[in-house]
Formats: C-alpha cells, structure tokens, sequence
C-alpha cells in the first residue's frame, strides 16, 4: 500500500514537473518568441460559381465574357469635376452573395453615393462618463472612453445619414432607405455581414474594426496644465471610412483618370471569417494573430463632372433616375433610328472594294453590282438606310477606264435601298434583269439626259422619280 | 492537523498546475503548429493593356467646352494601351453596335469614322439627323476615345441612344485568306 502510494506521489511529482515545464514553454513561447503568424485573404471576382461553368461555353463572344466576369467586391466611380462642366460626384459599391451557395441568384450589391468630395472622420462615440479600466501587465491602468455599451451600441448602429445609399438586385437599383419608416434595404452598419466568395469558398466580411487614441489625462490648475497619464478614446471605423478611403486611393493614383484595378488592403477596417458548410458555422480563427485581407478595387475616375444619372454606376443621382443638370432638356423621343450609309465607288469593306464591275463586249462597258460580301453585309445589319452614288464621270472611272453602261444582273438585288443616285452623261444606261428587286427603292434620282433601259424588269419597287 | 491541510493544498496546487498545463499545452501546440495560409489568388495583371480594342458602356455623356464656339460637343475617354495594333500592315474592321463602319481612315496608329444616324419619330419622319464622329488614337501608353458631334440636339439624340442600346465599340484584325 505504501508502495504504491509513493509511486503514486511520485507520478504526481513528475507531472506536476512535466506541467511546469509545458508552462514555462508555452509563456516562454507565447510571450519572448513572437512567432506572428500571418494568413492571407484575396478577395478576387465575386462572379457565382454557376457561371463559372457558364463561361466555359465556348457559344459566349468574349465580350459577353468579359461582362460576366467583370464582378468584384469594390467598385467606385469617381466623377471629379476637375473640367468644371457637372457636379462633382462619389460611389462605391460592393457586390455580395445573400446565401452561402455563392451563385449568380444570390448576387446582391449594396453602396453607398455622395454629391461633393466627402471629408469624414471615424466615428467618435465620447462618453466621458464611463470610465472603464483595462488591466495593463505592467501594472499601470489606462482609462478608455468610448467602450461603454452605450458607445458600442451607437457605434454598431451608426449609419451616415450624408449618403445616399442604394440596393442592387436583378438589373435595378434602388434606395429602400427611409428615416421614419424603418428600410427594407441593407443598411451599411458596422454589424452589417457580407457574403463574399474567396477561393470558391463562402466568408463573411463585416467592418467593426476601431482604434484608440491616446487624447491624455490632463491637470488644469490655474491655466497650467500637465499631462499625468494616458486616457485613450476609441474610434470607431465605419463605411464613411472605408469610402473615404477608397476615394483617396482613387484621386491618388498614379495612372490618373481612366478605369483602372488596384489591390486594397481591408485588414485595418474589415474582420472576416470562413464559413464551414458542414458544421453550418462560421470557423472561428484563434491561431492566425494577423489576417492580412486584399481585395480588388475597380474604378472609374473621370475628370469630368457628372451630368446625368446614367453616369451613375447606380443609374440615380440623389434618389433621382432623371437627374440632369441641364435646364432646358431636349425632347429626345424617337421611334427607330437608321445607321445611313452613303455609297460610291470609293466604299471599301475589309480593306476589298464594296462594288465590283463586269466588261461586256456587246454593249462596250462595265456593268456595276455590289459583291456578295457586300450583299451579305447588309443582309446582316437590320435598320440600315442605304444610300448609293453613280457618278459616271467622276475621277475614278475616268483614270481606271471604266465606263459604266448599266446595273448587272442581280446587282443589288434584296438589298434595302433609300436612295439610288446616277449623274453624269450617257446616252443609255441599261437595267439588268432584276438588278434592283428586293431592293425597296424609296428615291431615284438621275441627270435629265440619261435615258433607262429594261428598267421595268428591274426592279418591283415604286419609287419616286427625281431628275437632277 | 497542520500536516495534512499543507497535504492537501500541495494536492490542490498540483492539480491546478497540471490543469494549468493541459491549458497551456493546448495553447502551446495550436500556435506552434499555426500555419500561414493564403485563401484565393488575386489576378489583375491582365488589366493594363488589351489585344484588340474593345469599348463598352451603358451610356454616353457628351460635354461641351464653354470655351470652344464650334458648337462641338465630345465624349472623351483614356483607355488600356493596345500593343498590337498597325493599321500599315493590317486591315481591321470597326464595328460599333450591331454596324459595320466602311470608309474608316485607318491610319498606323489610329481610326477615324463618321456614322450618320437618323432618328424617326412614330409616324416614320425624321425628327433628327446626327452625325457622330469617332476617333481612336493608339498611343504608347493608353488608348484614347473621342466620339464627337455638332450641336446639342444631335448630342442630346446620341446620347439617348446610347442610353436605349449601350455603345459597343471594337476594332478588329480581319485575317486575309491566303
């Protein structure tokens, strides 16, 4: 029995050495090495993981690619006004996932827009009153302000009322951000939590970071006053930060106005988590001392001022889809729109002449028609009005030799014409078979002496008759 | 008596030593096996410059400089650099929209086109005739765009335009067969 009482306590000895041991390492460790650990978050394009195999259809043009691609966490849009010809105009957005599925249903885009170059400052929540303590380990006990619950809470709960702020969601924006009537859009709040995607994997992000300042505990007798120690305030980052941030980013670069990508790092403002699919929560990170998180910032600055709200990259300036700074706006309404395109021997399409011409023996001359990738070029263009000029005795024909007796066969056959235009003199000019039907010919214009023949198995159009 | 209170806290200090080190070790093992770990790539290497020009927006704002009295009302815009154009050596096409651009002056190191438009209001007559002139100058270190037209009313019909139907402008190499 005493025997194995002494091994007993033996044991004991030896663990409780053993444990010594272990908490002379772990502070010697954890205290003196400083072993940092840092990871690294790069927020890359927020595009869902459902058009990631939609891109890979080889059908898409790379314009339709690009597009699709083109999503990322911040987006600002700076119109500076430097030319003085509008207002002068900041917006940043960021573009998020409403569920952890991070699929191109779940986009949702959130941000924030102010009319003036914004000047904010953290949020400082003093309360003088509430004095709480920290325990420092070299005994010496600094004062905190802005800590209380009550500055916490109006700190989570703080909302910039200088923006306007507006919700992304299938193709429209919109500001469901009321004073009275509560929101039924995202407010920008320090407790606000996005769903970004990192890796292919689902994080959390939300801007709740703070620092504090020493402001000094200060002694005043008389009007001499003396520093006795260090009271600190904190302060609180909000969105206004990250917006005012993001602008300076912007108007600092080094490339100037135009659309460019930079790589910001969010660590001082954002704190961000993994979502864990299989437990359903968010992976709590209580090895990593540092987090260092990148994100790509795509921006637009232009030196211009904006002028209306389609330059808004919300489509609305202050609240107003409409807005314009003009006074007296032009009447624009209009039913189509028709691309003119003015032909003559001149017209060249991919580098190739767009008219091409037959010698005949029997009646001495060329025959003109439009070639086949001309034909087909307008087949393709819907709302085209198409205008073409015969001049038979302009300069080219006259130094190349050509002397145009006629319209060939066929030779604009189903191509839409406005207006046909032949000047110049000749005796006759002759119209193939079927050398303008299809064609819808609104105007036909000509000299006085040029006499037509065959025309009325030329064409099938009515037209009006101009002599020029 | 004396004896076995002092047992007992030798007890008491040796378990909350060795609780203290099960703590401790814990710690000790997750900071020692931490990892630096990096979630995701960043890639924008590919955003400074383009192979063929390519321009796309929602919308076309066009200004006038008050000090200029040619009525002449632009939109202006820099752009990535594009290293592989030569309009001496290439033939290219323009497009913009859903049209073909003939009669382009293509030069080595730019592209100037006219598109004329014309607006029609319900009952089919034409309320307004604009014409837009493009210009795309290659330099060595971006691309810059100009669209430009004459007088506000074409401007504020160019710009409704864009608005309705986006403006989507390219310049591409057209490969001669052989």
């Amino acid at each position: 029995m005493k025997a194995i009482k002494t091994i007993t306590n033996c044991c004991l000895v030896l663990l409780v050495v053993i444990s010594i041991c272990v908490i002379i390492g772990y502070v010697y460790y954890h205290f003196f090495v400083k072993d940092t650990t840092i990871g690294v978050n790069n927020i890359d394009n927020q595009v869902g993981m459902d058009i990631q195999e939609i891109l890979k259809d080889e059908d898409l043009s790379d314009e339709e690619k690009d597009k699709m691609k083109d999503r990322y966490f911040l987006e600002v849009n700076y119109y500076s006004n430097d030319k003085n010809n509008g207002i002068k105009l900041q917006e940043l957005k960021m573009n998020y996932f409403t569920t952890f599925n991070l699929l191109s249903s779940d986009y949702r885009s959130t941000g924030m827009q102010y009319i003036g170059d914004y000047k904010g400052l953290p949020l400082d929540t003093w309360d003088g009153n509430s004095k709480v303590s920290f325990l420092k380990l070299n005994g010496k006990n600094d004062r905190y302000y802005g800590t209380s619950k009550e500055s916490v809470a109006i700190a989570d709960n703080y909302v910039d009322k200088s923006f306007n702020y507006y919700d992304y969601t299938n193709e429209i924006n919109w500001n469901g951000i009321t004073n009275e009537n509560g929101s039924i859009a995202t407010e920008l709040k320090r407790t606000t939590e996005f769903i970004i995607k990192i890796d292919n994997r689902a994080f959390a992000i939300s801007l709740n970071k703070y620092f504090d300042r020493d402001v000094g505990d200060v002694r005043n007798i008389f009007g001499i006053g003396w520093k006795v120690g260090e009271v600190y305030n904190r302060y609180y980052y909000t969105y206004a930060s990250l917006f005012q941030s993001c602008m300076q980013a912007v108007k600092s670069n080094s490339a100037g106005y135009g659309d460019y990508y930079i790589t910001v790092d969010l660590s001082s403002l954002f704190s961000i988590k993994e979502y864990d699919i299989e437990s359903g929560k968010f992976k709590t990170d209580n090895v990593t001392n540092i987090i260092k998180t990148y994100s790509v910032l795509k921006f637009h600055y232009d030196e211009n001022g904006a002028r209306n709200s389609t330059q808004s990259m919300f489509g609305i300036i202050d609240n107003n889809s409409k807005y314009d700074i003009q006074d007296d706006p032009i009447d624009t309404t209009y039913w189509q729109e028709r691309m003119t395109y003015n032909l003559n021997y001149a017209s060249k399409y991919n580098g190739k002449d767009l008219f091409e011409y037959r010698y005949s023996d029997t009646y001495n001359g060329y025959f003109i028609s439009l070639t086949m990738d001309g034909k087909k070029l307008f087949a393709n263009m819907p709302r085209t009005k198409v205008n073409i000029v015969i001049d038979l005795n302009s300069d080219y024909f006259t130094q190349n030799n050509i002397k145009i007796v006629g319209l060939d066969y066929n030779a604009f056959e189903n191509v839409e014409l406005d207006t046909l235009t032949i000047r110049g003199s000749t005796d006759k000019f002759y119209l193939m078979d079927k050398s303008l039907i299809g064609t819808q010919l609104k105007t036909f214009k000509h000299s006085k002496d040029i006499i037509f023949v065959g025309l009325e198995n030329a064409t099938n159009s009515e037209f009006v008759e101009v002599v020029i | 008596m004396t004896k076995a209170i002092g047992t007992i806290l030798l007890y008491v200090l040796a378990f909350v030593i060795i609780v203290a080190a099960v703590f401790c070790g814990i710690q000790f093992y997750k900071e020692v096996r931490a990892e630096s770990y990096v979630n995701g790539s960043i890639d924008i290497s590919n955003r400074f410059s383009q192979e063929s020009f390519n321009y796309s927006a929602t919308s076309v704002v066009f200004y006038h400089d008050l000090y200029d009295e040619t009525d002449t009302y632009t939109f202006e815009k820099d752009l990535l650099k594009v290293e592989t154009f030569d309009g001496s050596k290439k033939t290219y096409q323009v497009q913009l929209n859903d049209f073909v651009l003939l009669n382009c002056e293509i030069n080595s190191g730019s592209v100037f086109g006219v598109v004329n438009i014309d607006f029609y209001d319900t009952d089919g007559n034409i309320v307004n005739s604009a014409v837009l002139n493009i210009s795309v100058k290659f330099l060595s270190n971006k691309t810059t765009l100009t669209l430009a037209t004459n007088g506000k009313e074409n401007a504020s019909f160019l710009e409704q335009y864009f608005s309705d139907n986006g403006i989507r402008l390219k310049i591409m190499e057209i490969k001669q067969e052989v």
